[in-house]
This record gives structure tokens, C-alpha cells and sequence, in this order.
């Protein structure tokens, strides 16, 4: 039989058989649609978690505990700032400071913020604004929506409807307030009062920094700055308060083998986010199970069709045994045939994929929804994956199949037995 | 000349641990160029000589000879080959493939056929199906055509590779008496032409167009008087 004659054959036989047909392909391509949708889905998501986690400065960063009896804190960061992948290392009271801002509050919120230290290779992507240069010295960055609140983590009554928008205050002055205290007396009061203007020059999305919803970003001399007029007269009334280092990680997939490394000089890293590596383990881990699980759902699918249509032609199989026809011959007929469906499905599913994919794509791109800037990638590779099981399937499951009848009785198949 | 011989044949089935005799010591030979009726209550063991001759099925014991080579042994490509070039089946229900016209159906054996080059098999059917009245119903499905129709196309499926024995399985089963009379004269035509025709009949019209009548009972054969075409 000529190759010709295959195609021929199966196409006669789809194009009789036409009900059937139609309802095959409708399946075929709706599995290979929900596999490209699942891949695309996991995908996005992983991405998402594993580009926007790698963003975010907090989940870089790790306190250093050191024996302060056995060394001088400045001994301790030199070491560090050669330790490979740290690309920062800092005194933690010029990290990280708390601030009010007036102009935050509403009538449910005290105005504070977290602020934390940082420059433009530590910053989070900005979405309005710009990034800082080397000429912005009271700069901030804040969160497209935020709540200032200083105990935002434990509040439960607040809602959407309490967020600020980051964009009315964009470009504008803010000032910020703080004091110091005297803690010659017993209970500490207020030494001095410090205000100062800052300029609101670009605006991050928190969502795609993993970060808290009151989190800003200045240079590291505000931050040490505001510490250090914030600390007053501590020095002298309190006890010495020993600072651990904080170090900034270059990269999250380097987070571990700097651990180690720290470990290994005998200091303690503390990480300053201890969930994600677990989430997005678990998190790909379920997308990856149930990608698997529609893969192998759709491979059973496709398989119990196919033996479907092979089943209710028993009889012609039969007669073409009958007249000569090899078992070869017969499998390469049906491997044709639901090759052909399976090409067809294939197109008709990457076409109203790639429809879907540039619908929802401009739909998350010209949104103002807090949800934004997901980054939908087209799956190639599950492009290619889908292809492989509508070419793979066919030939398994047809000749899985003739190998059983291979040796029943012709006219038992003829008579349908 | 024989050009089928069966030797000492028998098949045998086991059903509901009962062993069932339907071929028991069957020794027979077919010629070119004859008609040969074989009849038979139901039961009788037609149907089984007819399917061992056209190596549907296997022999439980015994040889059986395809111009003088013994074919039992074929591997099941060799037994294909053979259907495909020396044996034409023509079945009691027709088997017609219902998704392809008439001349389709008769070029589905020439497809597989070497022999038959495939810009020549549109009119190799053509010119069957002319032979056999069909002219005008070349481009019809088999829903289409009258049951006469239908097993005039089998006949002509069967013809399509020009093979040597033709086996009939009740051909006219499910036709009128008119259609019966029809079938039954063209088959004795192809026999005429040189061929081996064997048919399977309970029906007594038969006996009016074979060169040979035998009758089955029991898994036994047994040969009636010839009838001199």
C-alpha cells in the first residue's frame, strides 16, 4: 500500500463516519486545549513566584548573629563582604527604620510606615515613576495601594477600601516625622522633634514583590540617618545594644549556598523570609502534579477513543483480513486516520490558544486591577509536548490493540463475535 | 486439474467442555474451471469446509493443498498473501465497505496488490463491473444499490485480483428468488471462464447450475452426481 492509499483510506472512512469524526475532534483538540492551558497556567504561575520572590530584597536578606565577646562587629563585615554572591553588607540600624507620615493616615490607620534601605540595584521594579539616580537624596518609593498602619500585620478589619492610592501622591512632597527620645528619665520623652521632605519619586506593586503593604524605600543614609537622630541619647543611658549585620544576597537561587558559607565561618545567617523556598517548592510541585494529572488524563482520553473507533470497525477489519489485508496493513489504516484527527484537533486547539493567550494578555496588560503585571509567556514548549502525544498516542494505542486481535479468528470478526 | 485438495481434514471445537466434530476425515478435491455446490443442513459443517478453504480458519488435524503446496504450515503474511492473490470471497451479508463507492469497493483488494499498478485500477474495476451489469451504478454506495446490486459488487470484489477459486458463503441468503437466479448464473459463468467456484448453499436452485453437488452431514462429505454443465 502506497502511502497515498492510507490517506486516502483513512480520509474516506472520516469523512463517512462524520458525526463520529466531528465528535472526535471536538475531544481531541478540547485535551490537547486543556493541556496547553495547564502548562501555560503552571508556567505563569511558577514564574511568577520565582521571578517577583527573586525581586523582593527581604527574601535576599539575612541577619548575621556573631559572638560579640570574640569580635568587633566591623571585623565580622569585613568577612562577610567577601563572602561570594553578598552583594551588600550593612549595620542593621542603617537597614531598617518605622516612620510616620501624616498625610498617610485615615481614620482608621496611624500613617506608619516601614521603610527600608536601598538603591537602584535593590529596588523592586517601578511601574509609575522612575528609579532613583545619584542626584535624589530624600527620595521614596512606595506601593501602588498601601496601608500605613503600624500594626498592619495583626489587623483584621481593614479592607480594600482602606488602601491608599500610590499614584495621587506620586511626584509630590511628603513629610516625614519623627523623634527622638530622652532616656535619662525613667520613662522615656521626647528630645527632638525631626521633619523632613521627601519627594515620592516612583511607585512598586507589592504583588509582585512578595512585600507588606506598608513597605517604602530611601537611599541607606536616610535610613541611618533617621536611626541615628531616632536613637537620641540611648547611647548613654541604655545598655550597648550590639547590632547584627544584615547581608543582601545577589540572587534568591544563591540564598542557600551563602547560608552555608556563612555558617561554615561560624556566625549564624537568620533569613529575614523563611517561607518562600518551601512555597514555591510546594506551589511547583502542585502545578507539576496537576499538569501530570491532565497529561495522563488526557493520554486515556485519547486512547480510549481510538480503541473506541477501532472496536466499532471490528467487523471491517474483518473483512479486510479477509480479503488479504495484513495486520499491518489494517494498524497503518487506523494510525492514519487518527493521525489525521489528531492534526486537525492540534491546529484547531493552537488557534484558539494563541486567540485566548492574546485576549488575556491585553486584558492583564491594560488593567488597573491590584492583580497586575502577570507575565503570560506562550508555552512553546507545551506547544511541542501536545504534539508529541497526538503523534505518540495513535501509534501506541493502535498497535497495542492489533497485537490482541492479531490472532482472532477472521470470521469471528467478520460475525462481530 | 485439482487445484484444492483436503486431506484427511478435520476441525474440531470445544463448547461447554463438548468436543464438536464440524469437519471429521474430510477428503476432497476441487478443479478449475467447475461449479461445486456443497449443501448441508445448519450445522452440517458447510460453512467451517468453506472458511478452512479460504484459510479463515485453521485445521485442528489433516493437510490441505493450494496447487499442490501444502498450506497449512503459512505464517499468517503468507495465508494474507494468498487470500489476497488466489482466493475471492463473496459473503452471505456482502460485506460491501459502506463508506466507499461500488468501484471502491471493488479496488479495495487491488490496493494491496502489487501486481496491479494504481493508475490502472480504476478501470481494472470498471471493466469487472461492466462484465457484471453495473455500469450504471459505478458511483454508488452500497446503501444505495438493491440487494441483487449489492452482491454483484462482492462478486466483483471478489474478481478484482483474478484470482483462481472463488468461495461463495450462501451468496444468495439474503436476495429474492429472481436475484437468486441471477447470482447463481453468473457465478457459473466465472466458472466457465476457468475458475474454481465453490459455493455453500441450502438452497436447491443451486443444483440446477453446479458441475459437482456434495452434501455435508455431521462433518462428513459426501459427493451427489455430477451434473454435466
Amino acid at each position: 500500500m502506497r502511502i497515498l492509499d492510507y490517506i486516502s483510506f483513512g480520509l474516506k472512512n472520516l469523512i463517512y463516519y462524520k458525526k463520529r469524526t466531528i465528535y472526535n475532534i471536538i475531544i481531541t483538540f478540547s485535551i490537547i486545549l486543556i493541556i496547553l492551558i495547564t502548562f501555560t497556567a503552571s508556567n505563569t504561575i511558577i514564574s511568577f513566584l520565582e521571578e517577583n520572590i527573586n525581586k523582593n530584597i527581604e527574601y535576599r536578606t539575612m541577619y548575621v548573629k556573631y559572638d560579640v565577646m570574640e569580635e568587633s562587629l566591623s571585623s565580622v563585615m569585613k568577612k562577610l563582604s567577601k563572602v561570594k554572591n553578598v552583594i551588600k553588607v550593612i549595620e542593621q540600624d542603617k537597614y531598617q527604620s518605622y516612620i510616620t507620615i501624616d498625610k498617610f493616615k485615615t481614620n482608621k490607620t496611624d500613617g506608619e510606615i516601614n521603610i527600608i534601605a536601598s538603591d537602584s540595584n535593590l529596588l523592586p521594579s517601578i511601574v509609575a515613576g522612575r528609579n532613583p539616580n545619584s542626584n535624589d537624596k530624600n527620595y521614596l518609593i512606595c506601593p501602588t495601594k498601601f496601608i500605613a498602619d503600624s500594626n498592619l500585620s495583626t489587623r483584621t478589619d481593614l479592607t480594600k477600601e482602606d488602601y491608599i492610592d500610590g499614584r495621587k501622591f506620586l511626584n509630590k512632597e511628603i513629610t516625614i516625622k519623627y523623634y527622638s527620645y530622652d532616656y535619662s528619665k525613667e520613662i522615656p520623652e521626647v528630645l527632638n522633634q525631626y521633619e523632613e521632605e521627601f519627594q515620592l519619586i516612583g511607585l512598586y506593586n507589592t504583588y509582585d514583590n512578595y512585600a507588606k503593604d506598608n513597605t517604602c524605600y530611601t537611599s541607606f543614609t536616610n535610613v541611618a540617618k533617621i536611626n541615628k537622630n531616632m536613637s537620641g541619647n540611648s547611647e548613654e543611658y541604655t545598655e550597648e545594644v550590639y547590632y547584627h549585620p544584615i547581608i543582601i544576597v545577589n540572587d534568591s537561587k544563591n540564598i542557600d549556598s551563602v547560608f552555608e558559607e556563612i555558617n561554615s565561618m561560624g556566625y549564624t545567617p537568620i533569613k529575614r523570609m523563611n517561607i518562600d523556598s518551601n512555597l514555591i517548592g510546594n506551589i511547583k510541585l502542585i502545578c507539576l502534579s496537576i499538569l501530570l494529572i491532565a497529561i495522563v488524563i488526557s493520554i486515556i482520553c485519547m486512547i480510549t477513543i481510538i480503541l473506541k473507533n477501532i472496536k466499532e470497525q471490528e467487523q471491517e477489519i474483518g473483512l479486510l483480513k479477509a480479503l488479504g489485508y495484513t495486520n499491518k496493513n489494517i494498524s497503518l489504516s487506523f494510525l492514519v486516520e487518527s493521525l489525521i484527527i489528531g492534526l486537525i484537533s492540534f491546529f484547531i486547539s493552537i488557534l484558539i490558544y494563541t486567540i485566548l493567550y492574546f485576549i488575556i494578555s491585553n486584558l492583564i496588560n491594560n488593567t488597573n486591577l491590584i492583580f497586575t503585571k502577570i507575565a503570560i509567556n506562550y508555552s512553546w514548549y507545551s506547544v511541542l509536548i501536545s504534539f508529541i502525544i497526538i503523534i505518540i498516542i495513535p501509534i501506541i494505542s493502535t498497535f497495542t490493540w492489533f497485537k490482541k486481535i492479531k490472532n482472532v479468528n477472521i470470521v469471528n470478526l467478520i460475525n462481530n463475535e | 486439474m485439482s487445484i484444492i485438495k483436503l486431506v484427511q481434514a478435520e476441525k474440531v471445537y470445544y463448547k461447554l467442555n463438548q468436543e464438536i466434530k464440524a469437519l471429521n476425515n474430510v477428503n476432497i478435491d476441487f478443479s478449475s474451471g467447475k461449479f461445486y455446490a456443497i449443501m448441508g443442513h445448519s450445522g452440517s459443517g458447510k460453512t467451517t469446509l468453506i472458511q478452512i478453504l479460504g484459510l479463515l480458519d485453521n485445521l485442528t488435524s489433516g493437510k490441505y493443498y493450494i496447487n499442490g503446496k501444502d498450506v497449512e504450515n503459512l505464517t499468517e503474511k503468507e495465508k494474507a498473501s494468498l487470500r489476497m492473490k488466489k482466493i475471492g470471497f463473496v459473503f452471505q451479508s456482502f460485506h460491501l465497505s459502506p463508506n466507499l463507492k461500488a468501484y471502491e469497493n471493488v479496488i479495495l483488494p487491488m490496493i494491496i496488490n502489487k501486481d496491479i499498478l494504481p493508475k490502472n485500477r480504476y478501470q481494472e474495476a470498471i471493466n469487472i463491473l461492466e462484465k457484471l451489469n453495473l455500469t450504471n451504478r459505478i458511483n454508488h454506495f452500497p446503501k444505495e444499490l438493491s440487494g441483487g446490486e449489492q452482491q454483484r459488487v462482492a462478486i466483483a470484489r471478489a474478481l478484482a485480483n483474478n484470482p483462481d477459486i472463488i468461495l461463495a458463503d450462501e451468496p444468495t441468503g439474503n436476495l429474492d428468488e429472481k436475484n437468486e437466479d441471477n447470482i447463481f448464473k453468473l457465478l457459473k459463468k466465472i466458472s466457465q471462464s476457468g475458475k474454481c467456484v465453490i459455493v455453500v448453499s441450502h438452497n436447491k436452485e443451486i443444483t440446477k447450475y453446479a458441475d459437482v453437488i456434495y452434501t455435508m452431514k455431521n462433518g462428513k462429505i459426501e459427493r451427489l452426481t455430477d451434473e454435466n454443465s
